[in-house]
């Protein structure tokens, strides 16, 4: 089994990459590489490799590059209840730029989605485990309501894994706390 | 009709450009009567921030001051601090400085290059369309980016902010294992240079002269990135401690970064001050790179600065192989920092980061900060982008009002303005 913690571009060849994207330093931001260290303690299949992609903006699209599925993580702003998330496909997810003209300081997700996307290089199977944060402060350290959902998110992400019939199945939404 | 023309353009947050800034033409009657690059980002209080703290912290305060040139403000940090310390780096320390700052300007002038300026000069939006048709172009850009971001991993620990760097010399050195692997990726990288060097040559640049001043450090030996002396295709050169006799910073209205100017009303600073200063300095293939891109000192069209970026890449490429076949001949050796030989003390280092020029300046007593000053390359370009406005803007004034903002964005663009950097509405008096 590959588990690679730093931030790199070394997916696994047509395994699944399980992404955690965001930054620790920022409170519930750090949501991501919570729920991977989780998985990390925890039996994965060996086609499964685990990575805390950090901030990279636009280059999260190499990153996802030459796996045959996705999973990432990370804290989404979706007006719902602090520490419920929701697993969701990527076009769920929205361009913030309407021109789509983009500034260095805004590309993020779903910038990088598009330009991976326009590329060709993304893999056919992406899904979004979105966590609602309470607190992106200037702290690291999450709030007790994300903390309460990282075991679930992990144990959701495990199902996944462990059960190839979801692999194809994007549309499925599941919500919880 | 061009002398009676009425035209207002107000581009309210400029795009593709890092931080914000606003372009703001007004035209009466075929009359300039208002023509501005608004700086209307927050002052950033990074000098303040400085005082009181160790002077060991000065490098990895300041590298939060760009996301982009990170280890070009960590390396002017480390050498102003140096310098009021009487410290002196070892051969070995200034080699993997020089390699370390090939990958940021390598990184940086790709990033520039081809994503943000390429867009227009093919005519799309931006990366995205671009990705999409001619997606080749794109992953190259993404692949020359990865090595640069390697490069300086392997040095310095990581590209942005890095962390291996210190006052003295660093705490981490690469492998022999690393470097032969880097001298590698290097050399399978030629192709994509020779590839963004064809690109380039296809692209065609607007037509626009206006002559000004370019300044750039210059060395006797060597096409500076790090040290030299200031020096001006005006003529005359000045010590980095004289930075202040070139600067002259001032303050106008419409800007949260203070202004600067020279001998003229404005100067340049950037890869295009660089070449008109520096270019017999060029490694012979950056040299042919040049001759290739149309590309002859003194050129005083700002649009070709990206032109210009594109010939250091070739010589950052270039020069990088050749500093790591030095540091592979003598080996890299663990080394302690070298130390300060007093903790107070005045001093001033320099840096041709990728946008130009960049002065640290501290005052250190007993060991901690008391005084700072940083004057950036973009706040050093902002009266010279107002006056190539100016000048350009009566040149086209019979085209639409739509393609007499693309020229003027594209002209702010040139420049690879970071506006974030370059505001620092402080006035700091030394003590």
């Amino acid at each position: 089994m590959s588990r690679s913690f730093e931030v790199g571009f070394r997916a696994v060849k047509d395994g699944t990459l399980v992404v955690a994207l965001g930054n620790p330093q920022r409170g519930d931001d750090g949501v991501g590489a919570a729920v991977v260290a989780r998985l990390a303690a925890l039996p994965l299949p060996a086609d499964v490799e685990l990575t805390d992609g950090g901030t990279p903006g636009l280059e999260t699209a190499l990153l996802l590059r030459d796996c045959r599925r996705a999973i990432i993580v990370d804290a989404a702003q979706m007006d719902i209840e602090p520490g419920d998330w929701q697993r969701f496909a990527p076009d769920a997810v929205s361009l913030r730029m309407a021109d789509n003209r983009g500034t260095l300081h805004s590309a993020g997700l779903a910038e990088a989605l598009a330009l991976g996307d326009a590329l060709g290089i993304l893999p056919s199977d992406i899904i979004i485990y979105g966590v609602q944060p309470a607190v992106i402060g200037w702290r690291p350290g999450l709030s007790a309501a994300v903390s309460a959902a990282v075991p679930n998110v992990a144990a959701a992400i495990l199902d996944e894994l462990l059960d190839s019939r979801m692999n194809t199945d994007g549309k499925r939404q599941d919500t919880g706390r | 009709m061009v002398a009676t023309k009425t035209v207002t353009v107000d581009i309210h947050h400029l795009t593709r450009v890092e931080g914000h800034g606003n372009i703001v033409v007004d035209v009466q009657n075929g009359e300039l009567t208002q023509c501005e690059l608004q700086i209307v980002e927050t002052p950033r209080f990074f000098e303040a921030m400085l005082r009181g703290r160790p002077y060991e912290e000065s490098s990895h305060i300041t590298s939060r001051i760009c996301g982009i040139c990170a280890v070009g403000h960590a390396t002017t940090s480390l050498r102003a601090t140096e310098k009021a310390l009487g410290i002196e780096p070892t051969e070995q320390t200034v080699l993997l400085r020089k390699l370390n700052f090939y990958g940021e300007i390598l990184d940086s002038h790709i990033l520039h290059a081809y994503l943000l300026v390429a867009p227009d000069l093919l005519g799309v939006g931006s990366v995205i369309p671009l990705a999409k048709s001619a997606p080749e172009v794109v992953l190259r850009a993404l692949r020359m980016k990865k090595l640069a971001g390697d490069l300086c991993a392997a040095i310095c620990g990581r590209h942005t902010h890095p962390i291996a760097m210190t006052v003295g010399g660093f705490t981490h050195f690469p492998t022999i294992e690393q470097l032969y692997e880097l001298r590698e990726r290097l050399e399978r990288a030629r192709p994509d240079v020779d590839a963004t060097v064809e690109l380039f040559q296809t692209l065609e640049l607007p037509q626009f002269e206006r002559d000004t001043e370019y300044i750039a450090l210059r060395k006797s030996d060597e096409y500076s990135f790090i040290d030299g002396e200031i020096a001006s295709t005006d003529g005359g050169t000045w010590a980095i401690e004289q930075y202040r006799e070139i600067t002259n910073e001032y303050l106008v209205p419409h800007s949260s970064a203070k202004h600067t100017a020279n001998q003229r009303q404005s100067y340049m600073v950037g890869a295009l001050a660089r070449f008109n200063v520096n270019h017999d300095r060029l490694h012979p293939k950056a040299q042919a790179a040049a001759d290739a891109l149309g590309l002859k000192p003194v050129c005083t069209n700002p649009y070709m600065n990206t032109v210009a970026q594109v010939v250091e890449i070739v010589h950052s490429v270039e020069h990088a192989i050749e500093l790591i076949d030095t540091l592979l001949e003598g080996g890299v050796a663990w080394e302690a920092p070298a130390p300060p030989s007093r903790l107070s003390g005045e001093g001033a280092g320099a840096c041709e980061v990728p946008r130009g020029t960049l002065f640290h300046n501290y005052v250190i007593e007993d060991g901690l900060v008391v005084g700072a000053n940083c004057i950036i390359p973009t706040g050093q370009n902002l009266a010279n982008i107002e006056a190539d406005m100016r000048a350009l803007v009566p040149q086209i004034l019979d085209r639409p009002r739509e393609a007499i903002a693309l020229a003027l964005e594209m002209l702010v663009r040139a420049y690879d303005p970071c506006i974030s950097c370059s505001t620092h509405l402080l006035d700091v008096t030394f003590i």
